[in-house]
């Protein structure tokens, strides 16, 4: 257990210490100002443009560090060696995936929460109530984020390219936000393609089921099982997609 | 004596496509609690291969190690074990004090405990004064230091070394080997790898000659010291009776029709010198045999 708080602790610091964190901090400050200049062109109600608009700029910044540091943390250890100093030690490989994972998801959790209470502060400043409702929706943007940087780790334990992995990953995140369209076209298409398809539409994760922002916003009924329902299923494909990670961990050698 | 480090027949093979690298084949090695191994080779001969098989950062494609008497397959074999790498890389957002706490950490340590460590480990590499600096500000040497701490962490009771010298300036070397030689009196074992062969001249005990992954030779430093005290001696006229009487004091080294080449232990040679003597023999040639690491380690490699 150690070992993990270690490798979790040394992550995080990376994490917090690095230029990609400070500069989605700062690019979010100014985006985040302009919202309220959009809202002010707009006939809308304002509360909710700022709301849409500030939800959707955390969710695609979260994705930018999930991705980017969910394919580079061990990719890196990877390059320079410090994998090895790490291994040597009497630490199992599955511990040493499992601290990086948590640390990177410190990384994103701390980066939400300050992206989140800017948010909760400028709607503050300009709507004049502090609105808490907008936690349902940063809760399932926090557990898509996980679910994208666990995506990230498992290519990072065997990429040769840390591009090439984030590309893949975006991929994966463009596809999981597609399913219906996967689904539609399983009907349309011959019966191997059809199989295809649909087996497709199974295995990845449903990543719509994640987008509750409308809803939240718009303040429409959501089933109460939904939130416990939605970590479960979070859970069930980190955990699945971590012990990949750590099986290809546990085969690797370092030259 | 316990054994710390047992290879049998270690062999590994790197595949890459049709082509195969044979790394280290068929290593057989022994090495003993308080000793310091020096395992040499040139470039390519498989010493970081080895080290890493040890640590199980590579696999061996076969063969069988244990360090402690623990299968190197399971992480317990790492339990007792510090590392340094080749021209390691650290964790360069840290600070030196910051990336010890992390290795101590590993090592199994925390609390007050940890924290003594770490400042006793600063203060012994030197770099006490450094401590909050962040690491992609230390120098070449620095850095090499602070490898040798987080080798420390811990206190193994085995420390691999791999390259520990290499590209360090002369009171960088002089430290690693004066903490090396401070290792070997508190009783621990330490296994380093170099091909600068003056380095292990001044602190190992035993010595092991790895070429194109082979290993061709274990000695004793010791031992080959103790020849340097040998004699080469060239005779005319050696008949069989200076034959049988040199059976005891000498090694046969060469023969031809005329000359016989005995190499003689200093202290047989004057009862050696009496019956060539005795028996009608003629020096030609007395010579005073010195070897030292670079003749014994190019004769080795030359046979291999």
């Amino acid at each position: 257990m150690r070992s993990i708080i270690a490798i979790f602790g040394g992550t995080l610091k990376e994490g917090v210490r690095s230029k990609l964190f400070w500069g989605i901090l700062v690019f979010a400050l100014l985006l985040f100002l302009s919202t309220m200049v959009v809202s002010e062109l707009s006939f809308a109600e304002k509360e909710k443009i700022i709301a849409d608009l500030g939800l959707s700029l955390i969710s695609a910044f979260g994705l930018i560090a999930a991705v980017i540091l969910g394919t580079d943390l061990i990719y890196r250890d990877i390059q320079n060696g410090t994998v090895q100093i790490i291994l040597a030690r009497p630490v199992k490989r599955w511990k040493y995936v499992a601290g990086k994972y948590l640390g990177l998801m410190a990384i994103i959790g701390v980066n939400l929460l300050l992206l989140s209470l800017m948010l909760l502060f400028v709607l503050l400043i300009y709507v004049g109530k502090p609105c808490i409702y907008l936690l349902r929706s940063l809760y399932t943007i926090f557990l898509e984020l996980s679910l994208i940087a666990s995506i990230g780790v498992f290519f990072s334990t065997f990429s040769t390219s840390q591009l090439l992995s984030s590309l893949v990953t975006l991929g994966l995140f463009i596809i999981g936000h597609s399913l219906d369209i996967l689904r539609m076209s399983a009907g349309k298409s011959g019966k191997f393609l059809g199989f295809l398809l649909k087996s497709l539409a199974v295995i990845f994760p449903d990543l719509d089921f994640y987008d509750i922002k409308i809803k939240v916003i718009h303040g429409l009924p959501l089933e109460s099982s939904y939130y416990g329902e939605i970590l479960l299923y979070t859970l069930g494909y980190v955990i699945f997609i971590l012990f990949l990670a750590s099986l290809i961990m546990e085969r690797r050698e370092f030259r | 004596m316990e054994r710390v480090i047992v290879t049998e027949s270690l062999t590994k093979i790197y595949k890459s496509g049709k082509r195969r690298t044979e790394a280290v084949r068929d290593l057989s090695l022994e090495i003993k609690r308080g000793e310091v191994f020096g395992f040499i080779g040139p470039n390519g001969a498989g010493k970081s291969t080895t080290i890493k098989m040890l640590l199980s950062i590579l696999y061996p494609t076969s063969g069988k190690a244990w360090v402690f008497g623990v299968d190197i397959r399971s992480p317990d074999a790492r339990k007792r074990v510090g590392y340094l790498p080749e021209n390691p890389r650290f964790y360069d957002y840290l600070s030196g004090e910051e990336f010890l706490r992390f290795a101590g950490m590993l090592a199994g340590l925390s609390g007050s405990r940890l924290e003594k460590k770490v400042e006793s480990l600063l203060k012994y590499v030197g770099i006490y004064d450094a401590r909050k600096r962040k690491l992609r500000k230390y120098s070449k040497g620095m850095i090499q230091r602070i490898g040798l701490a987080q080798a420390l962490m811990g206190d193994p009771d085995l420390i691999i070394l791999d390259e520990p010298t290499s590209g360090l300036d002369p009171l960088g070397r002089k430290l690693t080997l004066d903490l090396i030689r401070s290792l070997r009196s508190r009783g621990k074992t330490v296994f380093f790898s170099t091909h600068i062969l003056k380095d292990v001249e001044e602190v190992a005990d035993r010595v092991g000659i790895l070429f194109k992954g082979r290993l061709l030779k274990v000695f004793s430093l010791d031992e080959e010291r103790q020849r340097e005290n040998d004699y080469q001696i060239e005779i005319e006229n050696a008949g069989i009776d200076l034959f049988i009487a040199a059976e005891k004091l000498a090694e046969l080294m060469e023969k031809d029709e005329k000359r016989v080449t005995f190499l003689v232990r200093e202290d047989n040679l004057f009862e050696f010198l009496e019956a060539v003597r005795d028996k009608g023999g003629r020096i030609i040639t007395l010579t005073r045999k010195k070897r030292n690491l670079e003749e014994i380690f190019l004769e080795t490699i030359g046979e291999g």
